[in-house]
């Protein structure tokens, strides 16, 4: 994970997507570097363009990918609609453990099936989850596993994976090996937001531990 | 105070010290040396707790998310250090539970009301959760701003970085309530937001970092004017 995670499109021009090279991320189209500034305390990125250089707060540049549309900018489709696709490894909380310290009751964690390799999918109001034929656990072969965006009520992101609840059909995590994970936090809360919209259901606030809106 | 949790804390202060360009703590005697309190802290670096629990003068049982305890290891560690579960896809009502019975016992409890470290170092909204616990609780609710952290490893890093100077203030305690039922005290949480929102900002530096947000906007639109002309047009 790098700093392409968090600037996955150009900040200064949009472009998506840009290229990783070690700790810096490269813009093809209009050649501005970033990488991270030496620490000062300030949380800033270094901005190089055409010889000129700038130490930017990281939040000035994240807003800006914002108001380019974020990752929706790449995933919109002429007729509106958010379609996109990854690779993923995904993983479904299959039951729930108490945790006890010293005969206390501590809480409960998730407990995690296997991991599945699979290619997971937006497009509208769907989302998909294809296994991978080829992969070598039980999961492999098997059919695809399809919700609504409607169907998710509470959405959580790590650093390295997004967490979704499906109500009744539980709990799935999705790691993305060769995508960024918050774009795909972004685009989830995107697809989500304009759903609950477009059903009249107002503005949503909270993603978690469910999905609260005004 | 497990014997665990206190050999890992002076370590860890000397591994901050070797680490950082420097380590600055401020506000200790806002909290309490007896009783219960609640400490709210920004969340901007995985060190954060590691900085907090070391350098806190009394211990914290600080509410983590869930999946750090899946692995046996982590978890062992986790409880003896005091940390305790939350599930962050349903309203988990036994670490609310957790959180009054320590509180009830006279011990300090951290949450952190963002509920998941920041992806680009600025404050982000509460979990409106986390906010009716604090007024729910009754003790002396302790606003606390870490500073510097996500220089050290922000969240979209794989490995820290050294050289950062660290900063952990603890503000002044604010105490809320008592509220004699659900609707008095859910009218006061946005007032009550406000003030611990504004309290962290100033404590973790972020209100001075913002006062300049205009000024670097404006550089920033510069830098991607420069030569445009010269340059494709973007593929969004």
């Amino acid at each position: 994970m790098a700093l392409d995670t968090l600037l996955y499109r150009c900040p200064l021009c949009g472009q998506d997507p840009v290229e990783a090279r070690s700790d810096q991320v490269f813009c093809p189209s209009c050649e501005a570097t970033f990488e991270a500034a030496p620490p000062t305390g300030e949380t800033r990125i270094r901005v190089t363009r055409n010889g000129h250089t700038f130490d930017a707060q990281a939040v000035l540049l994240n807003r800006r990918i914002d108001r380019l549309g974020g990752a929706a900018g790449h995933a919109r489709q002429p007729d509106g609609r958010l379609r996109a696709s990854a690779i993923v490894e995904a993983q479904f909380v299959s039951n729930e453990d108490p945790l006890r310290f010293r005969d206390r009751l501590l809480g409960f964690i998730e407990r995690l099936d296997e991991r599945v390799p699979g290619t997971l999918l937006l497009d509208g109001n769907e989302m998909e989850l294809r296994p991978d034929p080829n992969g070598s656990n039980r999961s492999a072969g098997r059919g695809a596993h399809r919700w609504t965006i409607d169907e998710i009520d509470s959405l959580q992101t790590s650093s390295s994976s997004v967490q979704i609840s499906l109500g009744a059909r539980g709990v799935v995590l999705f790691r993305f090996p060769d995508d960024s994970v918050r774009r795909w936090d972004d685009l989830i809360r995107r697809a989500m937001t304009e759903r609950w919209r477009a059903l009249g259901r107002g503005d949503i606030l909270e993603f978690q531990p469910r999905v609260r809106a005004e | 105070m497990s014997l665990f949790y206190r050999s890992i804390a002076l370590p860890t202060r000397w591994a901050f010290r070797l680490g950082c360009a420097g380590v600055t703590i401020e506000g200790t005697e806002h909290v309490p040396k007896t009783g219960p309190f609640l400490v709210l802290p920004n969340h901007e670096s995985i060190l954060d707790p590691f900085f907090l629990l070391s350098f806190s003068p009394r211990p914290l049982n600080a509410m983590t998310k869930s999946t750090q305890f899946t692995h046996a290891g982590a978890r062992w560690g986790l409880e003896r250090l005091l940390a305790f579960p939350v599930r962050r896809y349903r309203t988990d009502a036994q670490a609310v539970r957790v959180v009054l019975r320590t509180l009830q016992a006279g011990k300090g409890v951290c949450i952190y009301p963002e509920g998941e470290r920041t992806w680009d170092g600025a404050l982000q909204p509460f979990r409106r959760g986390t906010l009716r616990l604090m007024l729910e609780a009754g003790v002396p609710v302790i606003p606390c701003g870490m500073e510097g952290l996500y220089d050290l490893w922000p969240r979209w890093a794989d490995r820290p970085r050294r050289g950062a100077s660290i900063v952990l203030r603890f503000g002044e305690p604010l105490h809320f309530g008592p509220f004699e039922n659900r609707a008095a005290r859910d009218a006061a949480l946005p007032a009550a937001g406000a003030l611990l929102r504004e309290r962290i900002l100033e404590l973790s530096g972020e209100a001075r970092r913002r006062r300049s947000w205009e000024e670097e906007d404006r550089r920033l639109d510069e830098l991607a004017l420069l030569d445009s002309e010269a340059h494709s047009t973007p593929r969004r």
